[in-house]
Order: C-alpha cells, then sequence, then structure tokens
C-alpha cells in the first residue's frame, strides 16, 4: 500500500545519522504500536522536517496536508520528482501524521498546492542545492558544470563522472534550513510539473485494496457506537441497562454526563445495543421552528456589524433612482454530510493517545484532543487516512474525541463509527444565511445604486477550532467557539457600482453548532448577489451576461465570463425577474 | 452456523442470523471494498452481487445470503490484476475520494452482465442509485462506457 505512515519505530537511530525503513506493506500493522521518542524533525524551516532520501533512492516526502479526495498526493510527489530530478515512483508520502509531519496548516482554503506545495518544492531547491554542491566537491567540478537525471549528478561533458543521490545523502539528515533563496527550477525545463500523471491511489482505490479510515483495524479494538441526545440541548435522565442486557457481545454502556455510548466486540452488538438502549432525556426545545427560521435569524442578536464595502452615496442614489428593486435571499443551513460516516480509532498508552482520523487537520485535532483529556499535545500523535470527501470541518474530529474518551474508559483500543443519523443529525453544519439587497437603476439600464445586508454568525479566530460534540456531552474542557469559517467572503460585489453599501451583521448565534464548509461565504453570497444581478438586468432589460460586462472593469473576469459563455453556448436573452419593485420615490 | 460463500471462498461463520452481511464481509472476512455509507440501502456504497445481483449488502442479514455466490470488488480483480471495468475506471480515473466508487463497480458489473452495450441513458438509469458526493459521475459514465468496449474484446 502507498503512503505508509512511517513510524516513529522506523527512525532507528545509526551513528549519528537516521536510518528510515521504508515499509510499504503492513502499514497498519506497524501504526498499531506507538513510541514517540525518537526525534525526527517538524519544524517547517527543517529541510529533514520535508524530506528523507534513502539509500535505496526512495524518497519520502513528509507533508502536514492531506489529500481530501483530490489528488494533491500525486501532484505533491510531482512537484518533489521536478524539482530533485528523479523519477515519480521513486517518491513515498507521509501526510498527516502529527509525529512525523511539519505543521502547514489544516487542509482548507485550496492551500495544498500554493502554500503546502511551496514549502516542499522550496525545501526540495535546498536539498537540491546541497547536494549538487556535495557532488561537485566529490567529483571535483563546479556546481554549474554538473546536471542531475534520475537522482543521479554527473558532469554535464562527460557522464562517466557521476554520484547517485543515494551515495551523497542516503540515510542520513541534511541538517539544513529550508533557503528561501535556493534557485528554483525554471517553469521552462519541466517534464513532470504541468503534465497530467494518473493519480497514485486510484487502482489501489478501485480494487478494495486502499485503506479509508473506515477500514483501519487495530489490535484488540473494541466497536463502540454513539447514543446521542433526541435534541441539541436535551440532558440525560436516566439509562436502562436491562434494556440491552440481552445482547451478545456487549461489553459496557458508557455514560459520562449527556454522552452516552455504547462498546462491543462486534460492530453489529454495537449498532444493535445503539439503537435497543432506553435512555430518558430532558425535554429540550430550543431551535426555532423550521418554518421560521429565517425570522429567526433577522431578530437573532447582533455581536457587531462589518461594513465590507461603503462607497459614494447609495442611499441617495437610491431614493433618486428610475428603478428601484428588493430582494431578500435564504441560503439554507448545509450538512457536510459526506457518503462515509465520521469515524476514528483510539487508542491510550502509558498517558499517550494515539488517533487514527480522517481530519482535515491533525495538528490542530492534536491540540484539542490534548486540551480536551488534558494531556501535553506531545502525547497525543494523530495519524491520518482518507475518509469519504471532505469538505470543511465535518465530524470526523467529534468521532476522534469520542474513540479518545471511550478508550480511555475502555482501557482498549475503540472504533468509533458514526451512523448515518449522527452524521446528518451531529455533524456541525453551514449556518443558515440571509441576504438582503435593493438596488436601483437609472434612466439608462445601468446601476445606480446597491445597498445589501447579510445575517451571518460572528466568527471565533478560525484556528480555535469547533467544540468536540463529546466534550460538549461530556462536559470536558473545551474552548466555547463559534466558528463557521469566513462567511463574510465575496459579500462585497466586485461591479463597478458607484455608490455602494454591503454591510455583514455578525450574529451572536445560529441554530446549530456550525463550521466552514465548502468556501464558506463565497457560496451563499455569491449567489445572493448574483441572483439580484439578474433581476436588475431584467429590470433594465438587458441580457445578463451583456448586463454584467457593463458593470465590470476586470479584464480577468471580463474574460472568464466570457469564455463561461461561449462554453455555456449562451443565448442573448432577458431574465424573468422575481424581485419586488419599489414604487419610486 | 452460517455458510457464506465469497469469491469463491466458503466459510462458516457462528454469528446472529441477523447480522448485516457488510459488517461480516469487513470485520470477519477483511474485505475492505463494501463500504459502509448509510446501512439503510440508500447510498450504494455497501453494493455487492449476490448469484449475480446487485445487492446492498448493508441491508442483506447473512442468514438471507447464506450459500449464495457472493462477489466482492475483490472478487473481480487487484491492482495488479484489475478486472476491465476496475481497468477502465483507473483508465478514466474515474474517482475524486473513491469512497462510492465500490457501489459504482459492482453496480456496473451487474448492469454489463445483462446488457453488454448499455447505452448512457441505461448507465445513467442503473446507477440512479449509487450516490457521489464528490461529483464524479460524468468520469464514471465514460468508465463504464470503457469498460463495455474492454469486455467486448475480450478484457
Amino acid at each position: 500500500m502507498l503512503d505508509a505512515p512511517t513510524t516513529r519505530r522506523d527512525f532507528l537511530k545509526g551513528t549519528g545519522a537516521l536510518i528510515v525503513s521504508f515499509s510499504l506493506a503492513g502499514p497498519l500493522a506497524e501504526a498499531s504500536a506507538q513510541t514517540v521518542t525518537a526525534a525526527k524533525p517538524v519544524a517547517l524551516d527543517e529541510v529533514d522536517s520535508f524530506l528523507t532520501l534513502a539509500s535505496t533512492g526512495r524518497v519520502t516526502v513528509y507533508t502536514g496536508k492531506v489529500d481530501l479526495g483530490t489528488g494533491t498526493r500525486t501532484s505533491l510527489r510531482q512537484i518533489v520528482a521536478e524539482e530533485l530530478d528523479v523519477p515519480l515512483d521513486w517518491i513515498a508520502l507521509v501526510e498527516g501524521d502529527t509525529a512525523t509531519t511539519p505543521d502547514q496548516g489544516p487542509t482548507w482554503g485550496s492551500l495544498t498546492i500554493q502554500v503546502g506545495g511551496v514549502q516542499i518544492r522550496q525545501a526540495s531547491a535546498t536539498a537540491r542545492k546541497a547536494l549538487l554542491e556535495q557532488a561537485a566537491q566529490r567529483l571535483g567540478v563546479a556546481p554549474d558544470a554538473l546536471e542531475i537525471r534520475y537522482g543521479v549528478v554527473r558532469v554535464k561533458t562527460d557522464s562517466t563522472k557521476s554520484v547517485a543521490y543515494s551515495e551523497l545523502i542516503g540515510d542520513r539528515e541534511f541538517h539544513l534550513k529550508v533557503d528561501k533563496t535556493a534557485p528554483l527550477k525554471s517553469p521552462g525545463e519541466y517534464t513532470i510539473v504541468g503534465t497530467s500523471v494518473p493519480r497514485v491511489d486510484i487502482p489501489a482505490k478501485v480494487t478494495g485494496e486502499w485503506r479509508y479510515m473506515q477500514d483501519v483495524r487495530v489490535p484488540g479494538m473494541l466497536h463502540a457506537r454513539v447514543v446521542r441526545p433526541p435534541a441539541v440541548g436535551a440532558e440525560l435522565r436516566s439509562v436502562d441497562e436491562s434494556s440491552v442486557s440481552g445482547i451478545k457481545g456487549l461489553r459496557k454502556v458508557v455514560r459520562q454526563a449527556n454522552f452516552l455510548a455504547v462498546v462491543a466486540d462486534s460492530e453489529w452488538a454495537a449498532v444493535k445495543a445503539a439503537s435497543q438502549l432506553t435512555a430518558t432525556w430532558s425535554s429540550w426545545e430550543g431551535l426555532p421552528e423550521m418554518s421560521k427560521l429565517y425570522e429567526h435569524v433577522r431578530s437573532t442578536a447582533i455581536n457587531k456589524d462589518e461594513v465590507t464595502i461603503d462607497k459614494g452615496d447609495p442611499k441617495a442614489a437610491l431614493a433618486g433612482a428610475a428603478k428601484r428593486l428588493e430582494a431578500t435571499y435564504e441560503f439554507a443551513i448545509h450538512t457536510h454530510g459526506s457518503i462515509g460516516p465520521s469515524c476514528a480509532i483510539a487508542e491510550w498508552k502509558n498517558d499517550q493517545l494515539t488517533v487514527w482520523t480522517a481530519s482535515q487537520a491533525t495538528h490542530l485535532l492534536r491540540r484539542d484532543l490534548a486540551m480536551t483529556f488534558g494531556v501535553p499535545a506531545d502525547k497525543v500523535r494523530c495519524l491520518y487516512f482518507d475518509g469519504a470527501g471532505c469538505y470543511g470541518r465535518n465530524g470526523h474530529e467529534d468521532a476522534a474525541a469520542d474513540a479518545a474518551l471511550l478508550a480511555r474508559e475502555m482501557g482498549r483500543p475503540v472504533r468509533v463509527q458514526w451512523m448515518r443519523h449522527d452524521e446528518h443529525g451531529w455533524d456541525p453544519k453551514g449556518p443558515p444565511t440571509l441576504v438582503d439587497v435593493a438596488g436601483g437603476l437609472d434612466a439608462a439600464g445601468n446601476v445606480v445604486a446597491w445597498q445589501s445586508q447579510f445575517w451571518i454568525p460572528k466568527v471565533t479566530l478560525i484556528t480555535e477550532g469547533v467544540p468536540f460534540v463529546a466534550a460538549t456531552l461530556a462536559d470536558l474542557p473545551r474552548k466555547p467557539t463559534l466558528n463557521p469559517g469566513n462567511v463574510f467572503q465575496n459579500s462585497a460585489p466586485s461591479y463597478t457600482f458607484a455608490n455602494v453599501h454591503a454591510v455583514c451583521h455578525r450574529l451572536e448565534t445560529t441554530p446549530f453548532r456550525p463550521s466552514w464548509i465548502r468556501t464558506p461565504g463565497r457560496m451563499q453570497n455569491t449567489y445572493a448577489n448574483e441572483a439580484f444581478m439578474d433581476e436588475l438586468a431584467a429590470a433594465a432589460g438587458v441580457d445578463p451576461i451583456e448586463f454584467r460586462l457593463r458593470h465590470m472593469n476586470d479584464t480577468r473576469g471580463a474574460t472568464v465570463l466570457k469564455a463561461a459563455a461561449r462554453k455555456a453556448k449562451w443565448e442573448t436573452r432577458r431574465s424573468r425577474s422575481s424581485a419586488r419593485a419599489v414604487p419610486s420615490a | 452456523m452460517i455458510t457464506l460463500v465469497v469469491n469463491g471462498q466458503t466459510t462458516r461463520f457462528d454469528l446472529d442470523a441477523d447480522t448485516p452481511l457488510l459488517y461480516v464481509l469487513r470485520d470477519n472476512l477483511a474485505l475492505n471494498g463494501p463500504k459502509f455509507g448509510c446501512g439503510l440501502g440508500q447510498c450504494g456504497a455497501c453494493t455487492v452481487l449476490m448469484n449475480g445481483q446487485a445487492v446492498r449488502s448493508c441491508s442483506v442479514p447473512i442468514a438471507k445470503a447464506a450459500g449464495l455466490r457472493i462477489t466482492t470488488l475483490e472478487g473481480l480483480g487487484s491492482s495488479e490484476k484489475p478486472h476491465p471495468i476496475q481497468k477502465a475506471f483507473i483508465d478514466e480515473q474515474a474517482a475524486q475520494c473513491g469512497y462510492c466508487i465500490n457501489g459504482m463497480i459492482m453496480t456496473s458489473k451487474a448492469l454489463l452482465e445483462r446488457s453488454p452495450n448499455p447505452s448512457d441513458r441505461e448507465i445513467r438509469k442503473a446507477l440512479a442509485g449509487n450516490l457521489c458526493r464528490c461529483g464524479t459521475h460524468q468520469r464514471i459514465v465514460a468508465a463504464v462506457k470503457r469498460a463495455a468496449v474492454l469486455m467486448a474484446k475480450g478484457g
């Protein structure tokens, strides 16, 4: 299997050297042990944090970024193969293992290549430069007399004079800081980056050989299912354990404050016990009525107003407009709804916690688990395995906390697999968004005024994370954050309006525990802005593409819009309107 | 004791008769191809073949599967020696996260057995009950079409 997360155990200390054995088979057996003792560098400014070159020629890349199904485990390999001039299939990649990878930040915001990849590229360039210098010394020529092919440095004019990377560095550390000035290969010389190569994981994924998080098994592990309250804030009054006493293989009903779970020898015993367990809960009706959700949003207390654009005098311009329109847009609460419900395994050994997880942010998860379970962060190790497609902070972190709590209780590794209803009910949600827009046209059909208001939750510093369900239910230490992500994004329209004002009313609360999901704000706010542009175009009697182009001075944006229209075989037409026309003043 | 015949191997299990086939395949036989997605027979991620028919293994109690010919994704081929359908999915790079792909391939296998040269419409109809959250549908349909060609050529 590819992407074996090497364990600390793999780093065998030699005579001042660091020897890495690449176990490409049986990584799970390897991963089941944890001895976080040896110290592989993980600092962001060390070459050794990102790269090891083995005497076998194998290059291993360590990245804190994880592949969530977008193919970055292939493209990061391409970057390193290109910069080091080694074949793509010589490269192994370790993702998101907090013990061996540098913390390059969560895998969010489309930053894996543009930030994570750039860090890895610079580490590779530094390594390449050092290897060239060493080779130059060894071969008695100047570095610029050398070239590199397939991991072999050779004299340009005499290819018999050569030395391989493996001879220069094999199994040893570089002991080098990442050199920001180390020369990068010129894009004109690229032979690997920019080409379309097959993804390394697909053959295993279409044959059942790939290990997803849900497929990880740790020796001695038990199976758990959580039993969540029937309402968000309901409190557990009593549990009737006799209701599950006949279930073969059931080990324990675990209760801690409002946290309830069953642990069993087999998945089916846990599933049955969770569905049969009789518990009484207090009634709780803190959610707004579905039909009145947006009235609830509109009347929620405002923490502060944030103006995202303020130009000209839209109020006066609106009053003087030839035509005025208003519209309200409601964007529903969203579940992440991954096709594979969240799953995690946790194991405690000597006050040290190991968690197998599909989290998009293993380094953050490690810190939050340490806080909730009262251990130093260096006593927590998170190992990444793919989940089903991930679109933000979903339930995987919560499953990890469930598993950590239960594993501590049981003294054995525990696997928690959320059921579909756990996922839909308890993953953090994209919050409801409410948008009011008013706009005015002049007699020629140009936008003379734009005023918009967005009702969206306030946001704690995004790196402060989202509190675990288990921490809330079991009343364990947690930060009381509200973290819907950057939901203000794209609230300011990008058109060239002379008079424009947009304000985000940041709300104190939102009905469900929020989190960032798929390009937070941009989708919701752009939907409102663009839908209203269509309304204005309709009122102006102008084709909506033409109408937009009239209000753009951004060449790139205009090019994209024209290209999209061409590809969509756009037929020029007027939009139909559903906005409220406001009587002229 | 319940006897299951999976990918040509016969195994006897001393398990509750109502245990869903999916858990036995995954936990007792370590066959990770079939995936848990909903446990309700609604998403298709757990699809296996039972006597050639695509079924949702999360909703089939092992008692109902006893003695029948069960084929999982692993029973089709391996990355070393992929089945033509698996090869077609590799050639078309028809996966993002890949979690649903087991169901897509197994359902396509049943389709191609009964209709070796399906139209786009037939493919879409056959796969309509298999959910993909990433949005790989276009490539999946292309892969099934390619698989039909590969299979017609004899793999």
